[in-house]
């Protein structure tokens, strides 16, 4: 049991660090303050409750009373929650069970998801302004080059798999070896047609 | 015969006047002064301490406890010898504006770095700060829905008298819950834990609290405290029902937990 106090305490951790640096977390935690929420997750043997109030956001292993929103869903989904488009193809994909208020539920994963943090006002603390605005503008560039690799490294890989090792066809390919399906699919009914006309004649 | 019934009779009253402070034997009357007087020395110092000298483990065993609260906004709860108020601050959330909190301790400095600490995580409104004794709890009857007593009941004089006092401001269906240093019962971790706790712990004390002698009366209380078994019974004999216990790592630590039905 202690195993998820640690789980739980982590995740509390993890979620109020980040809802200190939010600079809405306050005003968004007013508006779900005194709501529980119980979050179900597939992989996880049991649900996690989560209280809201203005200070924080508290993670219970246990609740008795009766949460306001129950959910049940497995991490995949977790992300695409906070878009309200997506909530109801999620549960008609039975990714998601809900118990209460969906808008409710949507605020929560509002909350947790869409941060309003400045990371270079943080960093400055720590680092000075110069230096944080570096960093940043260099992080940056990282992710849009590491965008751009990305997709190089799909593309490489595709051409590696059909055509240096052949281990799938290319698109010519398949398209030429869709056409001869085609054409013996033809030739296989002529002949049956054939073959039925002779049997015909032979009975007669 | 009557020599032998008499000579009990007065060691039983000799025994009546003292109790353990720490390994020593002291009069009764004075245990309350001097555990006022280890609080006094380390209030201050004694969040950091908890956390250095439980490696910060001791926040595991208070969520458990939490877990096993069956805590609801709403509720009226009394956070006993609450010290410096980390069980009351979760408590305080999610009671919320309807509910109370009652954070009591025997001792004001303890008090004041609680209140402190408290007001810096943004609790007020619904938590009260009330110095009291646990034997004498200044409390009607039957008025809370939960009471904890975390770390704290080892430094009662009168446990007995303690936990009778708890049962009496309980409300019907409340519980009460006791976190506390117990008996491990593996060898090994046994071994580990006493050098941990008589050469370790005091140096530490010295070093970071410049305190070594209130970090051995911490190590000494806690080998005099009753074992589950026992403080299993104390309770059932103060009333309390369903009574079970959870040991946590190895043992070290143990959780009681009991219902007033
Ligand atoms: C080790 S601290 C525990 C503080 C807090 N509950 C925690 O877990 O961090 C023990 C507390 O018990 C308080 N205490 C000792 N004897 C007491 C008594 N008879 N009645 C109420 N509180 C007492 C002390 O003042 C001290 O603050």
């Amino acid at each position: 049991m202690p195993l998820l106090s640690l789980i739980s305490a982590g995740v509390e951790t993890g979620i109020n660090s980040l809802q200190l640096l939010d600079r809405q977390g306050q005003a968004r935690r007013k508006k779900l303050a005194g709501k529980v929420f119980s979050i179900e997750l597939k992989e996880l043997p049991s649900p996690f409750y989560f209280v809201i109030s203005l200070q924080q956001v508290d993670v219970l292993g246990e609740y008795e009373g009766q949460p306001d929103v129950l959910v049940k869903l497995s991490i995949s989904a977790l992300d695409e929650l906070k878009d309200s488009a997506k909530t109801t193809s999620l549960i008609k994909q039975e990714k998601l069970e809900v118990e209460g208020d969906i808008q409710l539920l949507q605020q929560f994963a509002q909350l947790l998801t869409e941060m309003d943090i400045d990371w270079e006002d943080e960093l400055s603390r720590y680092l000075g302004d110069v230096f944080a605005h570096k960093l940043c503008y260099g992080l940056l560039q990282v992710k849009r080059l590491a965008g751009q690799q990305l997709c190089r490294l799909q593309h490489n890989i595709g051409e590696i798999i059909t055509e240096e090792y052949r281990l799938a066809p290319g698109p010519l390919e398949v398209a030429y070896f869709c056409d001869e399906v085609s054409a013996l699919e033809k030739r296989t009914h002529a002949t049956s047609a054939r073959l039925a006309q002779l049997a015909e004649q032979v009975t007669k | 015969m009557t020599e032998q019934v008499d000579q009990a009779a007065h060691d039983n009253a000799k025994h009546d006047e003292t109790t353990h402070f720490g390994y020593r034997t002291i009069a009764k009357a004075e245990k309350a002064d001097k555990v006022a007087e280890v609080f006094h020395s380390v209030a201050t110092k004694y969040d950091i301490m908890n956390d250095f000298m439980s490696f910060g483990i001791h926040r595991i065993w208070k969520r458990f406890a939490i877990d096993c609260s069956g805590i609801r906004p709403g509720q009226k709860v009394l956070d006993l010898a609450g010290g410096t108020g980390d069980l009351t601050a979760k408590f305080s959330r999610v009671v919320g504006e309807q509910g109370h909190v009652v954070l009591a301790d025997i001792n004001d400095s303890m008090l004041k770095v609680g209140r402190a600490k408290l007001r810096d995580l943004g609790i007020e409104g619904n938590v009260e700060y009330v110095q009291a004794n646990a034997e004498a709890l200044p409390f009607p009857d039957n008025h809370f829905d939960l009471i904890t007593i975390a770390f704290g009941l080892r430094n009662v004089t009168d446990k007995d008298k303690a936990i009778r006092s708890m049962f009496r401001v309980l409300k019907p269906g409340g519980r009460l819950l006791v976190l506390e240093f117990s008996k491990t019962d593996q060898p090994i971790l046994s071994k580990l834990y006493d050098f941990y706790s008589f050469n370790f712990l005091p140096a530490m004390g010295k070093l970071v609290a410049n305190d070594a002698d209130s970090y051995r009366y911490l190590a000494e209380s806690i080998r005099m405290h009753p074992d589950q078994e026992t403080l299993k019974g104390m309770m059932e004999d103060a009333g309390f029902e369903g009574v079970e216990y959870f040991n946590m790592t190895g043992g070290i630590v143990a959780l009681h937990r009991g219902y007033k039905f």
